[in-house]
């Protein structure tokens, strides 16, 4: 089990890191029917996020950048996730 | 299908923050009391999978992209309730830090691809699985996609922002596209899986399991 575990985190990393720079950068589906019919410019920014379109600023190239933005929310999601279920299974006891 | 900020009404916006927080809240009353902790590591790699998942577009036709949402490949693995708060942490950490989704948009994102998509393709994944184990994984995905898609697009015409008529068939047709990405996805992993950690298959295949 703990090797299963292991591979799929390097899994996880190695797609977050080393793939996420070449994701394609077409709109999505919700973005292109937005912009077919004229309503992507009613998007707005309410709050501000530290690394909008995940770009990890301090990194000049965009592609580190996003390589960077994929590793830290990869990371970030495991153990959060990992503490949220903990948390409720200790509260059930 | 992130809805960004400015795309929905004030009263879409809260009836669906209302919907999304009472069922997330509910699926955490029921994870809690059917809770098998020797599984959390694994929840948390596949969370950590489909943030990744999530970040790779692929190209569908005409110059538009998609990307896994992975509700149905949690639902399959662990039911809809460990699905709805998988997904409810990867939206709220994607708009928070990433401003993938508007902030107050994501009680509809929630509940499109991490309420909907789950059940759904729990649903039909359930009722097919004897029939065409395969078969049923793939359909169970592709459909939670569309119809996900399809509350997307109630959503933004109950907003004012597009007609109805205009916005169903507009993204039902390319989400049918993008379902066919999140079948062929989903079906792989979890054959995947089934080669390095069968047991995590076998409960799915057999388990009238703790999601009831």
């Amino acid at each position: 089990m703990k090797k299963f575990i292991i591979l799929g985190l390097l899994v996880s990393v190695i797609i977050g890191f080393f793939l996420s720079p070449y994701a394609s950068s077409f709109p999505d589906g919700l973005e292109r029917v937005a912009i077919k019919y004229g309503f992507m410019e009613r998007e707005k920014t309410i709050v501000h996020a530290p690394f909008p379109d995940y770009q990890f600023k301090p990194i000049k190239s965009e592609k580190l950048a996003t390589s960077v933005a994929g590793l830290f929310g990869t990371v970030l999601i495991f153990f959060t996730v990992s503490g949220l279920f903990k948390v409720i299974s200790n509260k059930g006891k | 299908m992130h809805i960004p900020d400015g795309f929905l009404s004030i009263p879409v916006a809260t009836s669906t923050y209302v919907i999304s927080g009472s069922w997330v809240g509910y699926s955490i009353k029921r994870v809690r009391e059917e809770a098998g902790e020797k599984a959390i590591p694994t929840m948390g790699v596949l969370a950590a999978f489909i943030f990744a998942a999530q970040m790779i577009n692929f190209p569908v036709a005409g110059g538009t992209s998609g990307h896994l949402v992975g509700g149905t490949l949690i639902a399959i693995l662990f039911g809809p309730y460990v699905a709805s708060i998988i997904i409810s942490t990867i939206l709220i950490a994607q708009s928070l830090l990433f401003a993938d989704g508007g902030i107050t948009a994501l009680g509809a994102n929630i509940l499109n691809m991490g309420i909907i998509a789950p059940i759904v393709g729990f649903v039909i994944y359930r009722a097919l699985r004897k029939w065409h184990f395969k078969a049923s994984i793939f359909i169970a995905s592709w459909v939670s996609i569309v119809l996900s898609a399809a509350a997307c697009a109630l959503e933004l015409s109950l907003s004012g922002t597009i007609p109805i008529n205009v916005s169903l068939p507009a993204m039902v047709s390319v989400h049918a596209l993008i379902g066919i990405g999140e079948g062929l996805i989903t079906l792989f992993v979890i054959l995947a899986i089934e080669k390095f950690n069968p047991d995590l298959i076998v409960n799915a295949k057999l388990h009238t399991n703790n999601a009831r």
